[in-house]
């Protein structure tokens, strides 16, 4: 195992405090949900794994951010050609996916939300978004198409924050991106099931 | 290329931005001597990131050395010297330098454009010769994307496509790195790549307009909301950075980590809120 200290990017004397900053910050550059998209996800779920074994080593306890939570792992139960498609789209195979997408006539949210994964996952964000939108007007109670749209958003303003944090702007967070975390928030709780602010 | 992929100078340490100059005049000194004067026109900060990138990968440290040059004459300068990386960013900015004069010339048939392509025929048999596949590959995309424009294709992401795969076999063929380094590189200039093209295509809309020439935006059948560009082209910035988090940077991280997180959105910005408003908010902030 790689040396827990050399993982974190912290010095051998470091504090418990400065163990647990580094590995917040660590853990949530390389969360699963920002790697949805990306084709370099086993890189990232490495590193992942690595850094909370690090954190573990160090502090003896279990890690303090949990796993993804984002629709994999999620029991679902479709038409078996869905599911078949669904497969194809998490292994790669996007363009088999693609042709028996186009071949389906009942073009319901399931299949706007696949077509939409597909495209996301080939790079394709302009229509693959488009697509995921339009399943979430189809099915706007559906938790998977929403998780979808804000996992979106939550990875863009991750990249934000990071920005930020190096000295972006004149610094804080304006009066308008703090109705619009909240609202997030909003969002993120309703699809697990509960609820941040009740009118909305 | 384009010059999106640029620092964010007011960010950066003197010390930091001077390694960046050196890099950037290390990387014209390696065009001048491998592909003779005329073949530094063109020199693109996007093209200094794929050169600060690859040394950064690198096990071999760069050294730097007091030089003149034709913007300096007198007093010397530090400039990296070359070694293998530089040596295929040049490479690279000849080509995509090749590729460029063409298409003004075909596009807007501008006189400059006309000028450029014999004073620059002799970089380009000497590239085509060091890196027979990696030409063609270019060649191949820039065709297939011309091709497309002549079409009148009016879907983004199929031509951003195009651009986006020059610019991933761009990145992922340079030398000596490991494989796993590779299936990162790729990532990252398949969405640089992407990046570029949209933008550059987004900037380009009204001057495309009055002129008569392609744009996809001009085309497109429902008026493209601005914030929904933005936020794609956002992401798209988003799935660059954390790509290149998963490498093994070995130097120059704080300059790196400056052009991907502050430079490339300063770029953004400028495009979308204008110059001007930029400057206001500067203004003000002082």
């Amino acid at each position: 195992m790689k040396d827990p200290y050399e993982v974190l990017g912290i010095s051998k004397g470091a504090s418990q405090e400065e163990i647990k900053q580094a590995y917040r910050k660590l853990a949530k550059q390389y969360h699963p949900d920002h790697y949805a998209n990306n084709p370099l996800a086993d890189l990232a779920e490495e590193k992942f794994k690595e850094i909370n074994e690090a954190y573990e080593a160090l502090t003896g306890g279990g890690a303090g951010a949990g796993g993804s939570s984002s629709y994999r792992g999620s029991s679902y139960t479709g038409t078996g050609n869905f599911m078949q498609i669904r497969n194809m789209i998490q292994m790669g195979h996007l363009s088999e996916a693609e042709a028996l997408l186009d071949g389906m006539s009942d073009r319901n949210a399931e299949w706007f939300f696949l077509k939409g994964s597909l495209f996301m996952k080939r790079g394709w964000y302009q229509q693959g978004m488009n697509f995921i939108r339009q399943a979430v007007n189809m099915d706007p109670a559906n938790p998977e198409y929403r998780a979808a749209m804000n996992s979106y958003v939550a990875q863009t303003q991750h990249y934000r924050d990071v920005g930020m944090s190096m000295g972006r702007g004149p610094g804080g967070m304006s009066t308008c991106d703090c109705c619009q975390n909240l609202i997030c928030a909003d969002c993120c709780c309703e699809c697990m099931g509960g609820d941040l602010i009740s009118c909305c | 290329m384009f010059g999106y992929v640029k620092i964010a100078k007011d960010e950066l340490r003197v010390r930091e931005y001077n390694v960046f100059r050196a890099y950037y005049c290390g990387l014209c000194k390696t065009l001048k001597k491998e592909y003779g004067f005329a073949s530094r026109m063109g020199l693109s900060y996007d093209v200094t990131f794929l050169a600060l990138l690859l040394s950064s990968l690198c096990e071999e440290e760069t050294s730097f050395v007091p030089e003149r040059c034709i913007v300096s004459p007198v007093r010397k300068k530090p400039m990296a010297r070359p070694f293998v990386p530089l040596s295929y960013t040049a490479a690279v900015n000849v080509m995509l330098a090749v590729g460029k004069i063409r298409d003004n010339w075909r596009d807007e048939h501008s006189v400059k454009a006309l000028f450029a392509m014999p004073v620059m025929a002799h970089a380009k048999r000497k590239v085509k010769k060091k890196y027979p596949e990696l030409f063609s590959v270019v060649e191949k995309h820039l065709k297939q994307l011309s091709r497309l424009e002549k079409e009148q294709c009016d879907e983004l992401d199929r031509l951003a496509e195009e651009f986006a795969g020059l610019m991933q076999e761009v990145f992922s063929a340079a030398p000596g790195v490991g494989e796993t380094e590779r299936r990162i590189l790729s990532h990252i200039g398949y969405g640089l790549g992407r990046f570029i093209y949209i933008l550059d295509a987004y900037e380009d809309r009204e001057k495309d307009k009055k002129e008569n020439n392609f744009n996809p935006f001009l085309l497109a059948k429902e008026t493209p909301v601005t914030e929904e560009i933005r936020q794609m082209l956002e992401f798209t910035l988003s799935e660059i950075s954390n790509s290149y988090q998963l490498l093994n940077i070995k130097r120059n991280r704080p300059i790196l980590d400056n052009i991907l997180y502050l430079g490339l959105p300063e770029s953004m910005s400028r495009v979308f809120d204008g110059v001007k408003k930029e400057k206001e908010v500067h203004e003000r902030s002082l």
